[in-house]
């Protein structure tokens, strides 16, 4: 039986939630479901282990850069046809070689070589919150070379983001200062 | 992969298959979308009352959900992670649509609606499924941030703190949300309620 006289304003917080399982529940179409289903897919087989070029084996890149010196060297020292190398194209071999092995000691990264220029990040179409979101990601995970990258860009072609009160403008600011406080 | 997985799906959590699926295994994200797809969809439809852009929303989350898929890492929780992104990208959008500042806490002024009558019979049933229906009205008619916090909440049974986490705001600032948001609720149902003869 129902109370007729029940004073509603004192409806407890559970029968507020109860009324509310009752409303129906929408759920997606079959046709959404496919279409996000396929995309999944669609990434997960074109390919499964993309990552973007900077994120490749350093070693691979080293090797690049090695053979890539050697050939330069032999374009420029040709040998001859039927001669095997010379001792001087072996020596200026050597000689690229080792300002190769030195490029890798002394320049603890070819790592720097292989994060990308800010002015290769184009965030004019990027939403807002997908950059905070990016920044945030690459400061969790500590990959300070590329947020450093990243802040710069921002700094380049978004600055009205940093320059803001608003909450966005603060979520940068405070991402930045973990930045700069890793640089110390 | 996740046939080894599938004999027990609920021991099988969330950032495992965000993980297998990271490495290529796509039954894994058909079982964590179709974990996940209706609390989502519920969560896009019930903020944005137009439906084809609630859908929009909806499947432009689980393509950010997929393009980040290489680099997800499982110390972040995973509902925590998609929540996330929704609610970046509903942000986006309100503030797009409404320059003027949405995210406040002032309740709106309530607007009459037509309620069908159904209630004279004493069926608690009917009774409450006619209340169910003034209560997702009365939803619609809450600040957005309340709006997003009872969802949350109510839909997906997030506490504060992860709703807190979701939407970047301090735990007080959403327990403060949640209980504006349910004393409005009760209120409008109330009044409404008396509206239609049954105070």
């Amino acid at each position: 039986m129902v109370d007729q006289h029940k004073n509603h304003q004192t409806m407890t917080d559970d029968e507020l939630l109860s009324l509310y399982k009752l409303q129906a529940k929408e759920q997606p179409s079959a046709e959404l479901d496919q279409r996000i289903i396929e995309m999944a897919a669609d990434r997960s087989n074109n390919s499964v282990r993309q990552t973007v070029w900077w994120l490749q084996p350093k070693w691979q890149l080293s090797s690049a850069a090695s053979i890539a010196l050697i050939v330069t060297g032999l374009w420029f020292y040709p040998v001859a046809e039927q001669s095997v190398i010379t001792p001087t194209a072996t020596n200026d071999i050597r000689l690229y070689s080792e300002q190769a092995a030195d490029m890798q000691t002394a320049r603890p990264v070819l790592r720097m070589a292989a994060v990308p220029k800010d002015s290769e990040i184009n965030l004019g179409n990027i939403a807002t919150s997908q950059i905070v979101e990016q920044l945030t990601l690459l400061i969790k995970q500590q990959r300070w070379d590329e947020a450093g990258v990243y802040i710069s860009a921002i700094k380049t072609q978004r600055p009205e983001l940093l320059d803001s009160n608003d909450a966005i403008a603060k979520d940068l600011q405070l991402l930045q200062q973990q930045w700069q406080q890793h640089q110390k | 992969m996740v046939a080894n997985l599938t004999a027990n799906k609920e021991a099988v959590t969330d950032e495992v298959l965000m993980l297998a699926y990271a490495q290529g295994d796509n039954q894994a994200f058909s079982q964590l979308y179709n974990r996940h797809k209706g609390g989502l969809y519920r969560y896009f439809v019930r903020q944005i009352h137009d439906l084809q852009l609630a859908e929009d929303l909806y499947q432009d989350t689980w393509g950010r959900v997929i393009k980040s898929a290489s680099s997800y890492q499982a110390s972040a929780k995973f509902t925590t992670w998609l929540y996330r992104i929704a609610h970046n990208l509903v942000i986006d959008h309100v503030r797009s649509v409404k320059p003027v500042d949405n995210f406040t806490d002032v309740v709106d002024d309530e607007q009459s609606f037509d309620v069908n009558d159904e209630s004279m019979a004493p069926e608690p049933s009917v009774i409450m499924q006619a209340k169910a229906r003034l209560l997702e009205k009365c939803i619609s008619l809450l600040p957005q941030v309340q709006k997003e916090a009872l969802i949350m909440n109510f839909e997906m049974g997030f506490t504060a703190i992860t709703i807190s986490e979701i939407a970047n705001v301090s735990m007080e600032a959403t327990k403060s949300r949640l209980r504006y948001a349910q004393q409005s609720l009760k209120q409008c149902v109330a009044n409404k309620w008396q509206e239609v003869g049954h105070g």
